[in-house]
């Protein structure tokens, strides 16, 4: 079928061929989309819809976003991919900028959310094994937790539904009931190399930490030893009101795993660090060896010097504070 | 974020949603989970907050 004539399918051939050619990971909805402006979704049937979904909290800024269409077209006729081995300037502005406007020292780029919990699990065992010894291993994750498909975030992600099919899965993973600090104390020791939590379980069922037990969180790795890593992929990039979720929590976490709006839709995550983890440069030895999204660098970066913090949160003048049905993290029960 | 608990499935409600020319998601069995974009304005939300409330009658 050549590019014209799919351009002419009916909804109904589309899903026929879904249904035919595509494996079928995800139930979909009866609709086939065709494009989309500001927060509003077209199929190809003409039906409108009102989006508040963002493809899962990534389309940040919506759709035909002026700004990041000029960036992609721009940098689309330069270059589209560099591999590792060479420098680009927007790649090292942009990690300039994600240190400038958080706690980190560092930034490690990889292309999802799921890489970037990966990644920050090899950090903390590398930290660990090499300041600790390698029996300082263990990473505790939360009843409830989603941090992503892969094999060692998956390990991570205690739900019956997506662990059964694929065990074995990653040895050295406990899991403390979330929001509980008591039943958290009860599995931290001296093996803990690090705590992982989302600061909002999205995935979970939309349930925002206790200040008080994330706090309590941080003091128990200051206590074990142990790296706090905050993953904010779903909660982070203004969602909660602030740029980080753990602004808003006034706890710091060692390393923070961003990804889904950072590039505004292309596929594209990292990894925040301090120094006390960053330290154990040079890393090249046992980083992964992933491709960076160098497009998505480009990208963001354009849009960032438009849209500041409070702009990127709040363009609208849907400041969460003043507006009880906006974009705060808060759970209607 | 925004998340409901609702009494009845979850997808029945999406797919509610859905005829009343709104999207949303799910996070477990019977929780609603709305993401928009942060352009929203405060019309569409109240436009969303209203064809969620239609949708959620109308089962």
């Amino acid at each position: 079928m050549t590019a014209d004539s799919a351009s002419e399918m009916s909804s109904q051939d589309v899903m026929s061929l879904d249904k035919k050619y595509v494996l079928a990971t995800y139930a979909r909805a009866p609709f086939v989309l065709d494009h989309g402006e500001g927060c509003w979704v077209y199929d190809t049937d003409g039906h409108a819809y009102l989006d508040c979904v963002a493809g899962i909290a990534v389309n940040a800024l919506g759709y035909g976003d002026a700004g990041l269409e000029a960036a992609l077209a721009e940098q689309a006729s330069k270059l589209w991919h560099v591999s590792n081995l060479y420098y680009t300037a927007p790649q090292v502005r942009l990690a300039e900028q994600l240190c400038q406007k958080s706690f980190a020292d560092k930034v490690f780029f990889c292309n999802s959310g799921t890489e970037a919990n990966e990644a920050a699990f090899k950090f903390a065992r590398k930290w660990a094994g090499t300041h600790l010894g390698a029996d300082k291993h263990v990473i505790v994750a939360f009843t409830g937790a989603f941090h992503g498909r892969t094999f060692g975030a998956l390990s991570a992600t205690p739900k019956e539904k997506y662990q059964a099919p694929f065990r074995p899965l990653l040895p050295g993973i406990q899991i403390a009931p979330f929001n509980d600090l008591a039943g958290t104390a009860k599995i931290m020791n001296d093996a803990v190399c690090a705590v992982i939590v989302e600061p909002v379980q999205g995935e979970g069922g939309v349930f925002p930490a206790d200040p008080a037990f994330l706090q309590g969180v941080r003091a128990l790795c200051n206590r074990y030893n142990a790296l706090l890593i905050f993953d904010e992929v779903q909660c982070g990039m203004g969602r909660t009101g602030t740029l980080w979720a753990y602004e808003g929590y006034g706890v710091t976490p060692d390393m923070l795993t961003i990804a889904k709006p950072l590039a505004g839709g292309l596929p594209m995550g990292a990894v925040l660090i301090s120094q006390r983890v960053a330290a154990l440069s040079p890393a090249r030895r046992w980083l992964p060896a992933w491709p960076r999204y160098w497009l998505g660098a480009c990208l963001i970066r354009s849009s960032w010097p438009a849209r500041p913090r409070a702009a990127v949160i709040c363009s609208t003048g849907c400041r969460p504070q003043t507006c009880p049905t906006s974009l705060r993290s808060e759970r209607v029960v | 974020m925004v998340g409901l608990d609702i009494d009845v499935a979850a997808g029945s409600a999406i797919n509610a949603a859905y005829s009343q020319g709104l999207i949303v998601t799910s996070a477990g069995p019977q929780t609603l989970r709305l993401l928009p974009p942060l352009i929203i304005t405060p019309k569409e939300i109240d436009l969303a907050v209203e064809r969620l409330g239609a949708a959620l009658r109308a089962l």
